[in-house]
């Protein structure tokens, strides 16, 4: 066992375990995007960062261990300020009108929706090109947890990348391929662990709704 | 598709002897060089050669700048727009280009002939402004010299060194750079030699006891990367050179690998050996083509001259060193995305830890410095008295400068650590041409503008940590008075849009962000809540990015808040 200290609170954890696990058994919520607690975390999101004693910058708490003596803090002002100031972002970039966890987020931070004028917000067209389900790109965050379960992390059908670079980053097919002409088995893993409803069922209901945009 | 072509390609990949993604870049940039473009046909049949997911195939081509999944062109000109070549008016040879072969930006001509386009920084700077003409440098570009570079033609690149106590540029000029045999003469693989007659120990012991710290930017003790990486002996360990340089302002990877690269091959021969590694790396930015084809034949000459391969000279030391050619990302420079990058994948950053020195390359142990740090390796090394860098905690020795923008000899500078930053823009590149000095930002499009008040401020690390500015890799670039400010802000964070990788939100965002509130400032138009947007989007990606540039991409903007708040700030005349 380690003793480390969470917002002055000293509290005894297993070696081995994350901040965000640590923080979890004492009741400090601390926000995540793109951690999945089945999937291998990426730590791209970096919503999760928590101020650790003598580290130069902000450390993400869903991949990093603790250490014996560690002081955190988990709700300093320079860790409210990345995790609003993400938030904005994303929400002047992307719809995320079927992010329920996200607006959350963004009430706790006082998040100003849109705060950032954007010449360049992502809007796609939704891409509904197999009779299982669709891809409405203007709500996708990339947090690649569609790509990873495609992958090694779950199916192995290898038929999702993400392409592009920075800013243009986009989820796609080898080529932009349809879905029906890749490696898709259409197992739907993709679409159960995507989080802000880009990757939804074509059911009745959602290609009526879609189709109005 | 071209028979002889499709020939050259079956050829490329029956050749590899490792027939696996570790080869997909060398690959891909095979089939760049003979099709123009990777087609899905090609990309299908290396898929299957290397066994790698086309999706995955694809995500790969996309990345980088130098990779294509449409055709280009027989002539495919690259017009360098990033700060120092935008100043000096790449603009306008970009407008020129586009009038004279009816194009647009990225689109190759009707005829499939020409195709311009603007790039990021081409690592000839002080040369400025400057295009790539395949796989040709232009330099110096005036309004004379555009129908000349169409037509193959131009003035070419130039090394510009100056110093007068040489270290590690003491051979430049008086060597032929790809005669091993030069090399020898001129006291070269000394420090190899007199390493084998030390232990492992003893030469980590000289090595952090020198003082060194790694070049690259991030000033690592070099002797505690050996440390580290010799502690997990028995492991397979693989020893890298980063010649990965990108950053507007930075050119000294490419001058020290074209003037003298058998000294960076000796330090690479001295890590090997102090961390018992078999097999090394050399990662060549993929604009450097020149410097790709003198690192070939050093490698040659040195195989055939028994310095690389079994048993160098008798030393049991069996070392191999493979080059890989980047193609087009700043991001792989930084060390873990170079990783990826050699193993075949986009170059994403790792999460750290885990550090390289415990897993690296292929998850294996690996010591990873710049070039710069790699020769002057060599000369610690070589010096039978023990050379000692570090004199009352701050460095002495000598440090590559790279100096550009409106100076009268721009260019790479061997100077003692100390020397004065008016000192270095001044007596050594002349000042500044028919003017004053307006501003000056160290350490390069990551670095920060200097205050004035500091112009003066010796250049080490104590005295410059002490007033928050760093050295960096060595930048200086010199802007004179009439020069906007805003304007090289907005090249600067253009630079950073277009070379984030995209993996962390902070960065991926931010880089986008900090550019367009930039860019509208430098039209006049101002919000009154500018200033707090951008801190808040600078010190996001100052304390969240997941690696070294996301944390550095806004430094030039933050500085510069601080040292000229009004020009962020709502005030008459403009738009609020």
């Amino acid at each position: 066992m380690l003793t480390i200290y969470i917002n002055d609170l000293e509290l005894e954890v297993e070696e081995g375990s994350t901040i965000l696990e640590a923080s979890e058994k004492i009741g400090i919520k601390i926000p995540t995007i793109c951690f999945h607690d089945r999937l291998t975390p990426p730590g791209l999101c970096r919503q999760c960062v928590v101020e650790v004693e003598g580290a130069r910058v902000l450390m993400p708490s869903c991949i990093t261990k603790v250490r014996e003596g560690m002081k955190i803090k988990t709700d300093s002002e320079r860790v409210v300020r990345a995790r609003r100031t993400i938030l904005e972002m994303l929400s002047s970039s992307t719809d995320l009108s079927e992010s329920p966890d996200l607006l959350e987020q963004m009430k706790i931070y006082k998040a100003e929706d849109g705060r950032f004028e954007n010449s360049s917000k992502r809007n796609f067209k939704v891409k509904d090109d197999n009779p299982f389900y669709m891809r409405d790109y203007s709500k996708c965050i990339l947090c690649e947890r569609c790509v990873q379960v495609c992958s090694a992390d779950i199916q192995f059908s290898y038929a999702l990348t993400t392409a592009g670079r920075g800013y243009n980053n986009r989820i796609t097919t080898f080529f932009d391929r349809k879905l029906p002409e890749t490696s898709c088995v259409f197992c739907g893993n993709c679409v159960a662990v995507c989080p802000t409803g880009a990757l939804i069922a074509s059911n009745e209901f959602n290609v009526k709704a879609l189709g109005e945009k | 598709m071209n028979n002889t072509n499709e020939q050259k390609m079956e050829n490329f990949l029956e050749q590899l002897s490792e027939k696996r993604r570790t080869n997909l870049l060398p690959s891909l940039l095979k089939a760049q060089e003979l099709y123009g473009y990777i087609s899905e046909e090609v990309a299908l049949k290396i898929s299957k050669v290397l066994k790698v997911a086309p999706a995955d195939i694809y995500g790969v081509i996309e990345f980088y700048s130098l990779l294509y999944s449409k055709p280009t062109a027989e002539t495919v000109i690259r017009v360098c727009t990033s700060p120092l070549c935008s100043l000096k008016g790449a603009d306008k040879i970009k407008q020129a280009l586009f009038k004279k072969l009816n194009v647009e930006d990225g689109v190759p001509s009707t005829d499939g002939r020409f195709m311009v386009e603007s790039v990021q920084c081409l690592g000839l700077c002080d040369q400025a402004p400057a295009v790539m003409v395949n796989n040709r440098a232009v330099c110096n570009i005036d309004d004379d010299s555009i129908d000349l570079l169409i037509n193959g033609g131009g003035p070419g690149s130039k090394n510009n060194y100056y110093s007068d106590n040489p270290v590690i540029t003491k051979r430049f000029g008086k060597i032929d750079p790809l005669s091993i045999d030069d090399f020898i003469k001129e006291d070269g693989f000394k420090g190899f030699f007199h390493a084998l007659t030390f232990t492992k120990d003893e030469l980590i012991y000289a090595v952090k006891s020198s003082g060194l710290k790694g070049r690259g930017g991030a000033g690592y003790p070099t002797g505690l990367k050996e440390q580290g990486a010799v502690a997990v002996e028995g492991r397979e360990t693989y020893v890298i050179c980063n010649a990965d340089e990108s950053e507007p302002g930075t050119f000294k990877d490419r001058i020290m690998l074209s003037s003298d690269p058998y000294s960076v091959l000796e330090g690479i021969l001295i890590t090997a050996y102090i961390v018992g590694a078999k097999k090394g790396y050399i990662y060549i930015r993929g604009e450097y083509s020149e410097v790709h084809d003198i690192f070939t034949k050093v490698i040659e000459n040195a195989t055939k001259a028994g310095y690389l391969g079994e048993n160098i000279q008798g030393s049991g030391l069996s070392f191999d060193l493979e080059i890989r050619s980047g193609a087009g990302a700043y991001i792989c420079g930084e060390e873990t995305a170079l990783f990826e990058s050699i193993e075949g994948k986009r170059g994403y950053p790792r999460n750290k830890p885990p550090f390289p020195i415990e897993n690296g390359l292929f998850g294996k142990p690996t010591i990873i410095n710049n070039v710069e740090t790699f020769s002057y390796l060599a000369q610690v090394i070589s010096d039978k008295k023990r050379v000692v860098l570090t004199q009352g905690g701050s460095p002495s020795g000598t440090k590559l400068f790279c100096l550009s923008g409106d100076l009268v000899r721009p260019g790479m500078y061997e100077l003692p650590f100390g020397t004065k930053l008016s000192e270095v823009i001044n007596d050594w590149a002349g000042g500044v041409p028919d003017g004053e000095i307006g501003s000056i930002i160290l350490g390069g499009a990551s670095g920060s503008f200097v205050p004035e008040k500091y112009w003066n401020i010796p250049l080490d690390d104590q005295s410059l940590r002490a007033v928050g500015l760093a050295l960096g890799s060595g930048v200086i670039m010199v802007f004179n008075k009439d020069r906007d400010i805003l304007k090289i802000l907005s090249d600067i964070t253009v630079f950073f849009k277009h070379e984030s990788c995209g993996k962390c939100y902070p960065c991926q965002q931010g880089t986008q962000y900090q550019n367009e509130i930039i860019t509208r400032l430098g039209k006049g138009i101002c919000y009154k809540d500018d200033s707090e947007k951008l801190e808040d989007i600078g010190l996001t990606m100052k304390d969240a990015s997941l690696c070294g540039l996301g944390q550095t991409a806004s430094s030039a903007v933050l500085s510069a808040m601080k040292i000229w708040p009004n020009l962020f700030e709502v005030s008459k005349g403009e738009v609020e």
